[in-house]
């Protein structure tokens, strides 16, 4: 895994999200409380002066760990975010792609039509999965939140493009090019304070965060910051291995990312 | 560690993806499960093991067998980093083909030595292309070789026009470096290792011509400070790229191109003040007077300006004829008509007169924005000196100032 410049990749990110915050009516970010939507709050406030001028949302489908219940309140406190959480239904019959898909999916479209949101930050890698590798820095989706993969914008340079179908949003994606030891390494030099659940306890540790009905840790023993790095410089595993719903099916993250599941 | 990111150009069917595949193979810069999801999703569309399934996600991407959109893929060979762009060959997908090329500095032209495929017009618009967006340092791979026999004379069929166009085009375009390597992206021949096939090539690996062009500096900025205004960020403070040069505390800046002074009373890097901030760094500015500095003004020193002007020579490349499109030159906006004087012969490669207007060409023209525009010569600084033009929100086309 490639470490890159972390001032280069921290400057162009903190210009995409000024750019968005500029350019559009209303802009929002998710936030999951991951390592990803953490990181990128923690830009935010280098962007805009300590705070995050944009709500932060968490889809919560009530099946979060408390770890990271406990996380979202104390963070939420101590960074002042406007913090605002939708509640997503939960149907013991749906899991995996249909629980992430269809439930969370219908509780972020009701949330954004209240909100009025026409851009959301959404904190995706392109090293996590190769359907990731072919987003754009921002990206539009149509009213029923699709995907049109088939025919994106071009994206030259700093353009962004910034025209938003009616009815329909965009997706916007400052941490595009940042690599998961990038991540990892930029939240080791800024301290950006970080959910336990990462780091190994009785031999494991979540390497990627979901609910607790389809995350599943590996086997670790990567106890701080530095084992973390450490881990990721050797290891040859997919980051999203422990996810139940990228293995389900082929294609799932293009199907999800297609639906507008984030 | 530095990454330099290479484009992948050439027509559709040629060999891009399988390329790309195959060198993260050999380079072990793929993890085993991609590789072994790319392995089950061959046999199950039931042909030969693809490697550009690694990179080729969509599931019509594999049915199909072809790239639809860019994609970008990273690699470690012997300490250098490189960044694959993957981008579509198809004609009707040249603007992800743009959005792919335009961040690149170096590019893989691949050309298949195969029976009835070749040079075609859309290698040639690649090549054309991938010049005037400034990749200056250019691969070519002649691909497929194992198809012909690895003949050397099937190679330098393909060699020899090949030399002869990028030497046509250099007077256009200004001279470039290029590399012509016989390989066979599929078998793996003289991608990091010598091809027991193809003894009579002595030239470079096409991993050694890609660390050659990795060592080289081009497109070095020969301008001073300039820094474009994203727009107003809290009271009496701007939000700024810097694309050359430096902007410093307690200094007098200009703002283009309305001509104000102001003084630099701080300058906030990543949330800390600094006493400087250079090219790529998007810095807050608070001075005197900001709040008659929009969005689209440059700053620069009062001893070193941009060029500022309303009718400017330029290179333009268009997807479809615009009446009266909208100039994007980095955060500056201007509505512009085109007169077009000439045009390229994309088939030979040098500038005509121009003819009738085709799609998909790129043209010699005067843009005349009305209002000025801050810019520079594309040669003298890339991100003052190339524009993107867009009618009805749409993207249709792309230029540099000559």
């Amino acid at each position: 895994m490639m470490e890159q410049n972390l001032d280069e990749l921290e400057e162009k990110s903190i210009y995409i999200m000024r750019e968005a915050q500029m350019k559009f009516k209303r802009l929002g970010a998710l936030w999951s409380m991951g390592k990803d939507s953490t990181t990128m709050l923690a830009i935010a406030r280098k962007a805009f002066m300590g705070k995050v001028p944009f709500p932060v949302i968490h889809i919560d489908n009530g099946i979060d760990f408390p770890e990271t219940y406990k996380f979202r309140e104390e963070l939420a406190k101590r960074w002042h975010l406007d913090l605002v959480v939708a509640k997503s239904e939960i149907k013991p019959e749906i899991s995996g792609f249909s629980c992430c898909g269809a439930n969370k999916t219908i509780a972020l479209k009701k949330l954004m039509k209240e909100m009025k949101l026409d851009a959301l930050i959404v904190s995706i890698r392109r090293d996590e999965h190769a359907i990731r590798a072919k987003e754009r820095y921002v990206s539009p989706r149509d009213k029923n939140f699709k995907w049109n993969y088939k025919n994106q914008p071009a994206e030259l340079w700093d353009d962004y493009s910034s025209k938003i179908d009616n009815g329909g949003h965009v997706r916007v994606h400052p941490l595009l090019d940042w690599n998961e030891i990038d991540i990892w390494n930029y939240i080791k030099r800024e301290r950006v304070p970080m959910n336990p659940l990462y780091f190994a306890r009785n031999g494991y540790r979540y390497r990627s965060l979901g609910c607790t009905h389809c995350t599943v840790p590996i086997k670790s023993n990567a106890k701080s910051l530095d084992d973390i790095i450490k881990e990721l410089k050797t290891t040859n595993v997919e980051e999203r291995a422990g996810r139940e719903q990228d293995k389900e099916k082929e294609y799932i993250m293009q199907r999800l990312r297609s639906l507008g599941y984030m | 560690m530095d990454i330099h990111r290479i484009a992948l150009l050439g027509d559709k069917d040629h060999g891009k993806s399988t390329f790309i595949g195959s060198m993260l193979m050999l380079t072990k810069s793929v993890s085993d499960a991609r590789i072994g999801e790319a392995k089950r999703m061959s046999k199950e569309l039931g042909r030969p093991f693809e490697p550009g399934f690694i990179l080729d996600s969509f599931s019509e991407e594999r049915e199909d067998a072809m790239t639809i959109d860019t994609t970008r893929a990273q690699l470690r060979y012997k300490g250098f980093g490189f960044e694959f762009i993957d981008v579509p060959g198809h004609e009707e997908l040249i603007a992800n083909m743009l959005t792919g090329a335009s961040s690149a500095g170096t590019a893989v032209l691949m050309v298949s030595a195969k029976k009835g495929e070749g040079i075609s017009s859309q290698t040639k618009r690649h090549l054309l292309l991938a010049r005037m967006l400034g990749i200056d340092r250019i691969v070519v791979a002649v691909n497929k070789m194992d198809t012909v026999g690895y003949s050397k004379a099937a190679f330098e069929a393909i060699a020899g026009p090949i030399e002869s166009f990028i030497s046509n085009s250099s007077k256009a375009f200004g001279g470039i470096d290029a590399e012509i390597v016989p390989i066979s992206a599929y078998k793996g021949d003289n991608l990091i290792s010598r091809s027991k096939s193809m003894k009579w090539y002595k030239g470079m690996l096409l991993v050694e011509a890609m660390q050659a062009y990795a060592s080289k500096r081009t497109g070095i900025a020969k301008t001073g400070l300039r820094a474009i205004v994203q727009g107003p960020i809290g009271s009496n403070q701007v939000a700024c790229k810097v694309l050359s040069g430096k902007i410093s505390k307690g200094s007098t800046v200009i703002a283009l191109p309305n001509n104000s002074r102001h003084v630099v009373e701080r300058v906030v890097k990543a949330g800390r003040s600094v006493a400087s901030a250079a090219a790529g760094d998007a810095p807050m500015v608070a001075m005197g007077g900001a709040q008659g500095v929009q969005r689209g003004s440059v700053l620069c020193y009062e001893d070193d300006k941009p060029l500022v002007g309303s009718s400017v020579q330029s290179i333009v490349f268009l997807v479809k004829k615009p009446t009266m499109p909208v100039l994007k030159l980095a955060t500056q906006e201007r509505r512009c008509r085109l007169s077009i004087s000439r045009s390229i012969d994309i088939d030979k490669g040098t500038l005509e007169k121009a003819g009738r207007f085709v799609q998909l060409g790129i043209y010699k023209a005067i843009v005349n924005t009305g209002k000025p525009i801050a810019y520079e010569r594309f040669s003298k600084l890339r991100e003052l000196g190339r524009f993107t033009l867009h009618e009805g929100g749409k993207f249709v086309g792309v230029g540099i100032m000559a």
